[in-house]
């Protein structure tokens, strides 16, 4: 079993004021990783097809956004995509029914928003493969387990 | 009538003991309480000699007497005294005693003398009678009697006199102690009582003077009557008081006081009967019109001195209340208040008569009570009642009726009236002085005080003076002290008013003391010695030094003028002071000199002194003295000048001495003279006295005559229905004697026909033409007995005696009954004849045509069996004749076994000797003939004498038995048949009235065997009332022949429950055609009734219930053929009775045809299974309405199960069936709105919370202590925080301005055209950065809010500007007319929007483009659309012709056009 530290993550959200607040609490939480935006569904398309083969890819998309919901985003992805793309809902919705929606659509999580420490570890309990570990500096890496 | 005495007494018969008794002032009434209890024979003799005017003719004789049963006379001349005697000395004579007489002598010259004088009496009584001479001084004034009574003890005799309490004047009894020869003192009614035992040889007055009252009857009532009702009689009139008595003994039927007395021990009811008696409340309304007119103006000036300050009236003895309402009624009309509750007035009305109290609290009084009462104060003070007035309630509330004895309980206190009146006429004097004090007492300083007709303050005159004399009004005396009442102190203490009252007593012996004082100095300061005289020249009081002008002599203190100064100040004073206080005007006496010092000078100067309106004026006599100043040596010189001078004045000084001297002798003919009115005062005051006394006792003989009155009007008039109930017996018994046939006497005990019969006078041959005939008179005829004789008989037995009298002739019975009276004595004898001769003749002839005539064989036998007699069916039976019957042997007719048998029977009776009745027996003759016959035998005579008969009855009853055993058998059936068919069985006898009931129908109605009357009014009272009128109308018609009797009707059953039978009945008629009786049957169908009655309520349930749930129902055969159908489901089908149908197959028809398969279909399977089936399907009514119906059926079957039809119910649920329909619409639009609730909420929730959770996270960055941040990212984090707020504030602007569209906004005409423009105006700054172009066409005026519209145009127009991606921005709009209304089109060359989002971009926050890169809430759109829908219009995007969106809005005309 391999395992490797995440370098990247992926935010797909229409809020520039959420990455950007995103940003600076993975910064305050020393949580050693790259938040990169994908604004719409194309920018995140790129972004998959860009992926190296055999790269882990860790996804969040936003619920709501004008053109694609996140659902969407993620039931589009998931027919094509493999194990190496886990996607998952960050929302600020806590609806139950917004909840079941996003795991029929192929979610791997539903986490709350702001994303942070608090969200990655949810993610960490809800996909095994994940975990995080903290570094001798008090950073924090995500493991993930191939 | 001395002649009287001495004749009716035997010679020598003198009495052993004279008693004299002296009285003046107030004696009358003391004599009366003497003489009332006097011993009837004591061997003593009573001589009075009472003070009395000379011209005035005495009643005093009639006046004792009156009283009395002891003899009193006038003293004459010369008489010798009897014992048991009253002796009355006539006026203007003097008694003496002289050799063993009486003897009268004028009286003493001196003027002042009283005649006859008491003392010149008793001397002479003393000297002559010794130790048998005994003294009586009872009230008067003055000191007569004083020395005789030491004469009388002198000589041995024994002193009695009336004690100060009882005595009305106190004076000669005082004078009479004050001797110390008094042996007894006593009240006049104990020296009446006490006298046997005084008489009593040795005297022992020692034990006299310590033993109680004596206790006759008199006293022992008084005492039974206190300790009962706690009222006190001992001091009421002796007089009214044992007449009272005498009432009761006469009621009670006693004839002495000692048996009364022993009733009214023994029972309390008599002596509540003796009090009711003694209250003799005689009142009305103003009684004696005339003193009430003079109240009046008293009560007037009352009402005006008090100033509408509490006015206390208090009405003495005012039985019925009649006087108190009287009072009333005059102090309101004289305070002419507007209402009686401002009159400020208490009335205290008190009796001791409960009953009367109760009577004056109700204040209810007939009309005939009413005739005093003006009309005026009728309708003033009083309500009508149905049988009089009732006092009206503001008046009643002014009075206080209340308990009160105004001898025994304290008084009430400033009272400012007292109204008494004939209530003191019952008093003693004692009681009544002791009354006035009282009453003097109560009243406040001045106040009035109203006594009846006969009442007068006499005894009392210290306490009030006249007002009014002759009208019986009086002002109260004030007095500085008031004497309490004697018996008040020891009742109950009156805690309150004794605490006010002392306080006020205090003060006012404070005022007192002060004012004493002031007059001490003014006196002082005129002359230090000085007296204050009353009217009466007392001396009152004495100021300074008196020594020179006032001597004391020996003997009894007196402060009169005339015996305490010295002359000549006496005379000066006795002369001037009656003239200063009637004219009340100062006097100044000459001046005169000492006879010691002649310089000392001494002059009198007597001052008038008013103490105020109520009181006595007094004078003031001060004693001036000075000393002459001139020197003797001026004198001495005027002497030597003028002896001429001293001449003169020698001369005048004689001649002044000599006017003294003459002075001096006329004030002693003055005082004569005084002292000689002094005495014809004091006798004209004993006749006075002694007529008020009569007067008195005329008023109260009036009233008891009143009330005697009464009852004798009660007992006439119960005397005169007597009369008319003896007329009516006395007419009855006349009617009687004149119309009775029986032969009838009264005799009395002399035997003297006092009433007979009209037919007597024939039976006894009594003349008519002999008035009151003796018995002996009556003749009777033979064989009667001595009519006398069984008359004494009867009366000396006391019992009644018979006689009977049997002759050929007469058959009768003499009856004689004494005649007893209600006591049991007998006082006569009636005779009554009962003449049975007539009867017995007659009845003899009926008996032989009876015998000959009556349809059975009798024969007279005797003991052997020859037949003596027989009648004519005899012979026939015997089948003999009448001749050869008589004579023959009876049993010789028979075979041998019935011969036997008949002998048998024979035998028995000549045995027994007991009848046979009845008995029934088979005869066979000798003939061979059978026959039944029905035998009785009887036997009478003896056999020993040999008139031994017997008497044969042979009645052949073969055909009855016969008849008798097939009625037998019938009743058996019928009874058989009547079990079975449960009915009872009556039989009316209509002619006998006589009803038989049928064991049957005796169980139906519950009745035991012998429980029913049987006769036809039991059977009619067993039917129900309410049936009972159709019953007995029904029963009428039958027996007339009208119809048949068949009916239901109810029978009460002895339980008391009612019970259905159903009757027939069957009359009998006669010949005539007069139904004689009646058979019917009972059948018991209550049980039936009630299943009907059952069945009945539950059809009309189902109806009702039909009706009430529009149910319809109907029934068709297997064949399809309709059997019945209900009105309601023709009704339901819209349909009337006549255009019904009666196949199923054209009943189908209306159903709606899609409907119709499974209708039938259901239809089938019910006849196919016989299973029950529910449809609903619609029908079409003719008119072509759709109704929708639910319709439910069940097979019937015959009682072998086989299908028979289908019972069909159906019910128009139509309005069910819409109402669920619109219920169904109501729910989806409840769910879409409900939906769309929910998406408002999620969104709101959702984008509302995005900024908010950005500001949250940023400021908590910002505010993180671990956060690094330069300054830049700090403020970037600033103005981001104020981005997201600005956001957030949009969003509430607009889901305001969404939630708004639903609110109700005023609508009108609004011009399309100038909305636009506005719109424009506020876009403009837009328009022009984006050099936008906008176009429009002509636009409609429409109606609607124009709030709305500039929203509309607002949103899509700022949209297309916002979202275009062009330079030059184009946007037309326009307007088109369509048939149901207009439509407007938006349309722009922008970006456009995906087909797939035309229909999302209405929906509440949906966006197209990222917020990042155009701004916007996402609820433009959303409002646009509400608002169109709020118009019930439509609004629609597609793609535009000029490369961008449309958007196409309709609105109906009938929304937007008005």
């Amino acid at each position: 079993m391999n395992e490797v530290s995440l370098s990247d993550i992926h935010f797909v959200e229409d809020s520039n004021d959420e990455v950007f607040v995103s940003r600076l609490l993975l910064k305050k939480q020393r949580i050693g990783i790259n938040l990169v935006h994908h604004s719409g569904m194309s920018s995140f398309r790129a972004a998959l097809d860009a992926k190296p083969a055999d790269a882990i890819m860790l996804a969040f998309v936003d619920l709501n956004m004008p053109a694609m919901k996140g659902t969407e985003i993620i039931a589009s992805i998931l027919d094509k995509a493999k194990d190496d793309v886990i996607m998952g809902i960050c929302s600020g919705s806590e609806d139950p029914e917004d909840i079941r929606l996003s795991f029929n659509a192929g979610a791997s999580f539903f986490v709350n928003k702001p994303l942070g420490r608090q969200a990655i570890e949810n993610v960490c309990k809800s996909v095994s493969r994940l975990s995080l570990r903290e570094n001798a500096d008090e950073s924090v890496d995500i493991i993930v387990r191939s | 009538m001395d002649s009287a005495v001495n004749k009716r007494k035997p010679k020598g018969a003198i009495a052993k003991f004279w008693i004299g008794i002296g009285a003046s002032a107030g004696g009358l009434e003391a004599l009366r309480g003497l003489v009332r209890n006097l011993p009837p024979n004591v061997p003593a003799a009573y001589i009075v000699a009472q003070h009395m005017a000379p011209q005035h003719k005495s009643m005093l004789t009639e006046i004792i007497g009156r009283d009395i049963s002891l003899k009193v006379v006038d003293v004459t001349d010369n008489v010798v005294p009897r014992p048991n005697v009253i002796y009355i000395t006539p006026p203007n004579r003097n008694i003496i005693v002289d050799g063993g007489k009486l003897r009268l002598v004028d009286p003493s010259r001196e003027p002042a003398a009283p005649k006859p004088s008491v003392d010149t009496f008793f001397k002479t009584l003393g000297a002559e009678k010794g130790k048998y001479s005994i003294g009586i001084i009872l009230s008067g004034t003055g000191s007569d009697g004083a020395i005789g009574t030491a004469a009388i003890r002198a000589a041995g005799g024994v002193m009695i006199c009336q004690d100060e309490l009882t005595a009305k004047y106190s004076g000669m009894p005082v004078s009479a102690m004050e001797t110390g020869c008094i042996d007894l003192v006593m009240s006049p009614e104990e020296i009446g009582a006490q006298l046997p035992k005084i008489l009593k040889m040795p005297r022992d007055l020692d034990a006299l003077r310590a033993s109680p009252l004596s206790l006759d009857g008199t006293a022992e009532l008084v005492g039974l009557l206190l300790s009962r009702t706690k009222v006190n009689f001992l001091h009421y009139k002796t007089a009214t008081f044992q007449r009272r008595v005498e009432r009761r003994m006469a009621s009670r039927r006693v004839e002495t006081l000692d048996e009364y007395v022993e009733i009214a021990k023994n029972t309390p009811e008599e002596i509540d009967l003796l009090f009711k008696e003694l209250l003799i409340s005689v009142t009305s309304f103003f009684r004696d019109p005339h003193e009430f007119d003079s109240i009046r103006g008293y009560i007037a000036k009352i009402v005006k001195a008090k100033k509408g300050e509490q006015i206390r009236v208090w009405v003495a003895g005012s039985a019925t209340g009649q006087e108190a309402y009287s009072l009333a009624m005059v102090f309101a009309e004289a305070a002419q208040a507007k209402d009686l509750e401002s009159l400020r007035l208490q009335i205290f009305a008190t009796d001791i008569d409960m009953k009367a109290i109760e009577v004056a609290r109700r204040g209810f009084y007939s009309h005939a009570a009413m005739e005093q009462v003006p009309t005026e104060y009728i309708q003033k003070y009083f309500d009508r009642a149905p049988t009089g007035y009732i006092v009206k309630k503001s008046l009643r509330e002014k009075i206080v009726f209340s308990y009160h004895n105004i001898s025994q309980d304290p008084p009430f206190l400033n009272i400012d009236m007292i109204s008494c009146r004939n209530l003191l006429i019952y008093f003693q004097a004692s009681l009544q002085a002791e009354v006035f004090a009282r009453f003097h007492y109560s009243l406040v300083p001045g106040g009035l005080l109203f006594l009846g007709k006969a009442e007068a303050v006499t005894a009392s005159e210290q306490l009030f003076r006249p007002a009014d004399k002759e009208k019986h009004i009086f002002f109260q005396r004030p007095s500085g002290e008031k004497r309490p009442p004697r018996e008040a102190l020891y009742q109950t203490p009156f805690n309150v008013q004794r605490g006010e009252s002392s306080k006020i007593v205090e003060n006012r012996k404070l005022e007192l003391i002060a004012a004493t004082k002031k007059f001490d100095s003014l006196v002082n300061a005129i002359g230090p010695n000085a007296i204050l005289l009353n009217a009466d020249l007392n001396i009152v009081r004495v100021f300074g030094n008196m020594d020179r002008y006032a001597k004391l002599a020996a003997g009894a203190v007196d402060t009169r003028v005339a015996t305490l100064l010295r002359d000549p100040y006496r005379q000066d004073i006795q002369a001037a002071t009656p003239g200063v206080i009637r004219k009340k005007q100062n006097y100044h006496g000459i001046a005169r000199s000492d006879k010691a010092d002649c310089r000392r000078m001494t002059r009198i100067n007597i001052y008038p002194v008013d103490a105020g309106e109520n009181q006595d004026v007094h004078a003031l006599v001060v004693f001036a003295e000075w000393h002459e100043t001139l020197p003797s040596k001026d004198i001495d010189a005027k002497d030597q000048v003028a002896p001429e001078l001293a001449r003169q004045i020698s001369e005048l000084g004689n001649e002044l001495a000599t006017t003294k001297e003459n002075l001096q002798q006329t004030v002693e003919e003055l005082e004569t003279s005084n002292e000689e009115m002094q005495a014809l005062n004091e006798e004209l005051q004993s006749s006075n006295e002694e007529l008020q006394s009569t007067n008195e006792e005329l008023e109260t003989s009036n009233e008891e005559l009143q009330s005697t009155n009464e009852e004798l009007s009660t007992v006439n008039e119960e005397l005169q229905v007597n009369a008319q109930q003896l007329n009516v017996v006395n007419q009855s018994l006349s009617s009687i004697l004149e119309n009775i046939s029986i032969p009838l006497l009264v005799v009395d005990r002399g035997l003297v026909i006092t009433n007979a019969s009209k037919v007597s006078e024939t039976y006894f041959k009594i003349s008519p033409d002999i008035a009151l005939p003796h018995v002996s008179r009556c003749r009777l005829r033979p064989g009667f007995p001595d009519l006398m004789e069984i008359l004494e008989k009867a009366m000396m037995t006391g019992s009644p005696c018979e006689a009977y009298v049997e002759t050929e002739e007469d058959n009768a019975i003499l009856s004689v009954v004494p005649h007893l009276t209600s006591s049991g004595e007998i006082i006569g004898a009636i005779v009554l004849i009962n003449d049975n001769t007539a009867a017995l003749t007659s009845t003899r002839n009926e008996l032989q045509l009876i015998f000959d005539n009556v349809p059975a064989a009798i024969m007279v036998r005797d003991q052997n069996g020859t037949i003596l007699r027989a009648n004519r069916m005899s012979a026939s039976l015997l089948e003999s004749t009448p001749e050869q019957t008589v004579g023959s042997n009876f049993f010789d007719y028979f075979d041998e076994p019935t011969r036997t048998e008949m002998k048998g029977d024979h035998q028995a009776l000549l045995t027994t000797g007991l009848p046979q009745v009845g008995v029934q027996r088979k005869l066979r003759f000798k003939s061979g003939k059978e026959i039944w016959a029905q035998k009785s035998l009887i036997s009478t005579g003896d056999a020993k004498r040999g008139d031994l008969k017997i008497y044969s009855m042979l009645q052949d009853v073969t055909e009855a038995r016969e008849d008798q055993a097939r009625i037998a058998e019938n009743e058996v059936r019928l009874a058989q048949a009547t079990k079975a068919s449960k009915a009872g069985v009556w039989d009316w006898n209509i002619v006998s009235g006589e009803v038989y009931w049928s064991p049957e129908l005796m169980e139906i109605m519950k009745i035991p065997e012998d429980g029913f009357g049987g006769a036809i009014e039991d059977g009619v009272a067993s039917v129900h009332p309410d049936d009972l009128e159709r019953v007995i109308s029904a029963r009428d018609d039958h027996l007339a022949g009208k119809c048949d009797y068949n009916i239901q009707h109810r029978l009460m059953r002895s339980d008391g429950v009612a019970v259905w039978v159903h009757s027939y009945g069957q009359a009998i008629w006669d010949e005539n055609g007069t139904a004689i009786r009646m058979v019917g049957a009972s059948r018991d169908i209550t049980e039936e009734r009630e299943i009907q009655n059952s069945v009945a309520v539950q059809k009309d349930h189902l109806e009702l219930a039909i009706a009430l749930s529009s149910v319809g129902h109907w029934e068709i055969d297997p064949e399809g053929k309709i059997i019945s159908c209900s009105s309601e489901a023709l009704k339901i089908l819209g349909v009337s009775e006549k255009d019904g149908h009666s196949e199923l197959e054209s009943a189908y028809l209306f159903y709606h045809p899609d409907d119709l398969k499974r209708v039938k279909l259901s239809v089938r399977y019910a006849i196919k299974t016989g299973r029950r089936f529910t449809c609903e399907a619609r029908l079409v009514r003719s008119d072509g309405e759709v109704r929708k119906v639910k319709s439910s059926g069940m097979p019937t079957r015959d009682p072998e199960g086989n299908i028979v039809g289908i019972f069909i119910v159906f019910q128009d649920i139509t309005e069910i069936w819409l109402r669920e329909e619109e219920l169904a619409k109501s729910v989806a639009e409840l769910g879409r709105s409900n939906e769309e609730l929910n998406r408002f909420s999620y969104v709101c929730s959702h984008d509302m919370k995005e900024p908010v959770r950005m500001i949250e996270s940023m400021t908590e960055l910002l505010t993180s202590e671990d956060f690094e941040a330069d300054d830049k990212l700090r403020a970037e984090l600033i103005g981001r925080i104020g981005n997201n707020t600005a956001r957030l504030r949009a969003i509430i602007d607009s889901l305001l301005a969404y939630s708004r569209i639903d609110a109700k906004i005023t609508r009108d005409h609004i011009d399309l055209n100038d909305v636009v423009h506005d719109v424009l105006g506020v876009l403009s700054l837009a328009v022009k950065e984006r050099k936008a172009t906008v176009k429009f066409g002509k636009l409609p005026k429409i109606y609607g809010a124009r709030v709305h519209f500039m929203q509309i145009f607002q949103n899509l127009i700022g949209n297309s500007l916002k979202y275009s991606d062009k330079d030059e921005p184009l946007i037309e709009l326009t307007a088109e007319k369509s048939k149901d209304g207009w439509t407007f089109r938006l349309e722009d060359n922008g970006p456009g929007i995906p087909e797939k989002s035309r229909t999302e971009i209405f929906q509440l926050f949906s966006r197209l483009e990222r917020r990042d890169e155009i701004d916007g809430t996402g609820l433009g759109l959303s409002i646009v659309q509400k608002i169109v829908l709020q118009y019930h219009g439509k609004i629609s995007c597609e793609a535009s012709e000029l490369g961008g969106a449309a958007f196409v809005i309709w609105l109906p005309s009938k929304e937007v056009e008005r």
